[in-house]
């Protein structure tokens, strides 16, 4: 009965006019940047970031939110028609969708794409509603000394997923931790890195680092080369799957939902891990494997409901722990806390608005990516032909006035430049910059986390594996280090990498 | 010289700088952290990795092991480097020539000069952007955006 109290209250919130036009702006800005190759949904969400600043919170959040999930719709187009993924999570895809559009048939790869994304969406927001409650009760039981575990283990498990080196990502994590140091200290107010520079007092902020790495040193990285482009179908016949394609492809759907679901929950999990673990599956478990590569239906449908599941069940970590799960959520986490909001247990009692409201615009969210995605298919086609040469100038000038806006201040501008070059400079040496941003953001509440549970433990670090919940978030997180340093493990990790280097 | 030695050499001073830094601000003791206690851990941790990479460097079977010169062969590094100086170009002036004179040039440079696009892309396609920026920022979310001496 609560929570139908609850889902009441967030469609009321979800249905104002207002919250309706920003989830359905956030749906087209996500399918646009998931469309076009280049620019990830972390570089346009910090992009827009300043966009959100003269709207409510959960107007801000609920278009953040389309962003990430629209990009998981958008990708699959890019993949299905052109054969370069639109998105990271949409590699997968490229495999299988490209080839069933090479054999005429990207009227079903892009349609399924859409139906399987929609009914994993559906689940995704459904398992958010029903245990993120529960899951913010026992957070409440969590003291700092179980924060700081989690936190560590979160890490971890994102650099053991990073695609290329798990010591370049480790290492990308201390950096993000120093980086996060910057500013004043907060228990102390004494001035850290900040070189007198009193710009970077309050630290450095997420949108001109994150819009740095991840956007401007796309940009860079692409001006050097040369894009291909070419659209290989530009016209959908036969939009919709038939009964075939329908039952070859149910089962996958909700396969790959749920497992996507479980894996978007980790800290460190998410999207790209979702569908490539949908995919492998179903090509183990499927009586022809061999058809997998060469337009298989079910490859097209179960990574494309994984991660989409993966994305909606991302925001649980963040929303009931205040812990961001990937850096897309610490992008978000970044804008909670511009509008004064800190995610945790108690978000959902403190502001029941912005959190059902969150969560119910999601499904409204996801009936319009459909519409979006399909119907207006035509529209997406037209807009892979757009030159690079137009839109590159385009997506940076928005994140220069994007990055300026939010000070108004120029040395915003110099960091996120600066950012911009040694994002270029971390990509060509093959250092990820998703554990920097994710560390970064958790720096702050990590390094409260630790000290008070030294100064509650009088100094003892014994505290971290004498209480249960703690000793166990650091166990798991010395197995998964442990085991990356295993033949067999290290082995399988590099075939991995080499597969997603091949698809990219 | 080999990529991965540069990299991790790099990455050692940057630990090597950030526990100077982190003395300076002094580690208190386990009991009561000071502002340099995680710093000081972190970058112990960046020099401890940036070592293992160093050392893998040597390894045979090092999947990265390419040449820094390796890094740029093949790919237009100079464009890259225009892109950089312009932007940097554009945020020295920007709050003194003001929004729509600086963000013009910008795209009309890069567009025209660096990209050879006609006149007439380079020209309409900045004009709308850097309008419809303009009302969105100033007019929909009331923010400011700089006018330059120039006045506008």
């Amino acid at each position: 009965m609560q929570l139908i109290d609850n889902v009441l209250t967030g469609f009321t919130v979800a249905f104002q006019w207002h919250n309706l036009l920003f989830c359905f702006v956030g749906c087209f800005i996500g399918t646009l940047i998931g469309v076009l190759p280049g620019l990830g949904p972390v570089g346009a969400m910090s992009i827009l970031l300043p966009v959100t600043f003269g709207i409510s919170p959960v107007t801000a959040i609920i278009m953040l939110a389309g962003i990430y999930y629209g990009a998981q719709y958008g990708g699959s187009t890019t993949s299905i028609l052109v054969g370069i993924p639109g998105e990271a999570a949409s590699v997968v895809t490229t495999l299988d969708g490209h080839q069933m559009a090479l054999q005429g048939r990207a009227g079903p790869a892009l349609s399924i794409s859409a139906f399987g994304s929609f009914i994993a969406g559906t689940i995704g927001v459904l398992g958010l509603m029903l245990l993120a409650p529960p899951l913010a009760k026992v957070a409440l039981s969590f003291g700092p000394p179980e924060y700081f575990a989690l936190m560590i283990m979160g890490l971890v498990i994102l650099t053991y997923l990073a695609q290329k080196s798990m010591v370049k990502s480790l290492m990308m994590a201390g950096v993000g931790l120093i980086l996060g140091i910057v500013g004043l200290d907060t228990m102390t107010g004494l001035p850290r890195f900040t070189f007198g520079v009193s710009d970077l007092f309050d630290g450095v902020g997420i949108a001109p680092l994150s819009m740095g790495l991840f956007g401007i040193s796309e940009i860079l990285l692409n001006v050097e080369q040369t894009i291909k482009q070419g659209v290989v179908v530009d016209r959908v016949k036969n939009l919709l799957p038939n009964s075939a394609d329908w039952k070859a492809a149910y089962k996958p759907i909700f396969r790959g939902s749920l497992s996507g679901f479980f894996l978007g929950i980790l800290p460190g999990g998410g999207a790209i891990l979702a569908s490539f673990i949908a995919y492998g599956t179903e090509k183990k478990i499927s009586r022809t494997p061999e058809r997998f590569g060469h337009g298989a239906i079910e490859g097209v449908a179960a990574p494309e409901a994984a991660n989409n599941a993966a994305a909606q069940a991302a925001f649980i970590p963040l929303l009931t722990l205040g812990v961001p799960a990937n850096a897309v959520m610490g992008i978000l986490l970044g804008a909670l806390m511009i509008h004064g909001i800190t995610p945790g247990p108690m978000m959902i009692e403190k502001n029941p608005e912005l959190f059902w409201g969150t969560v119910t615009s999601m499904y409204l969210g996801n009936i319009m990516l459909l519409v979006l995605n399909l119907p207006l298919i035509g529209l997406w086609v037209k807009l892979l032909k757009v030159q690079y040469a137009v839109l590159f100038p385009l997506i940076l000038f928005i994140a220069l006035i994007g990055a300026y806006v939010i000070n108004s201040s120029e040395m915003d501008l110099y960091i996120m430049l600066g950012f911009g070059v040694v994002g270029y400079l971390m990509r060509k040496f093959e250092y990820e910059p998703a554990p920097l941003v994710l560390a970064f953001v958790l720096s702050p509440i990590l390094e409260d986390a630790m000290r008070q549970s030294l100064i509650i433990s009088g100094g003892s670090l014994s505290i971290f594996v004498t209480r249960p919940i703690s000793a166990t978030f650091l166990f798991l997180a010395v197995l998964l280090l442990a085991s990356a340093l295993l033949p067999s493990i290290r082995a399988k990790r590099s075939t991995l990498v080499a597969a997603a280097d091949e698809n990219a | 010289m080999n990529a991965e030695r540069i990299g991790s050499l790099v990455w050692m001073l940057f630990g090597v700088a950030t526990i100077y830094g982190s003395l300076d601000l002094g580690l208190g003791e386990l009991g009561q952290p000071g502002s340099g206690f995680l710093a000081c851990v972190a970058g112990c941790f960046v020099i401890l990795m940036a070592v293992i990479i160093f050392m893998q460097s040597y390894r045979g079977d090092q999947a990265a092991k390419v040449r820094v010169a390796e890094l740029w062969v093949g790919v237009k590094w100079q464009r890259t480097i225009a892109i950089t100086v312009l932007i940097a170009l554009f945020i020295s002036v920007f709050e003194l020539l003001g929004f729509f004179l600086c963000s013009f040039a910008l795209l009309v440079v890069i567009m025209k000069w660096l990209e050879g696009l006609s006149w007439k892309v380079s020209i309409f396609v900045p004009a709308i952007t850097i309008l419809g920026t303009f009302l969105l920022f100033k007019t929909v979310l009331k923010i400011s955006l700089p006018v330059g001496v120039l006045g506008f």
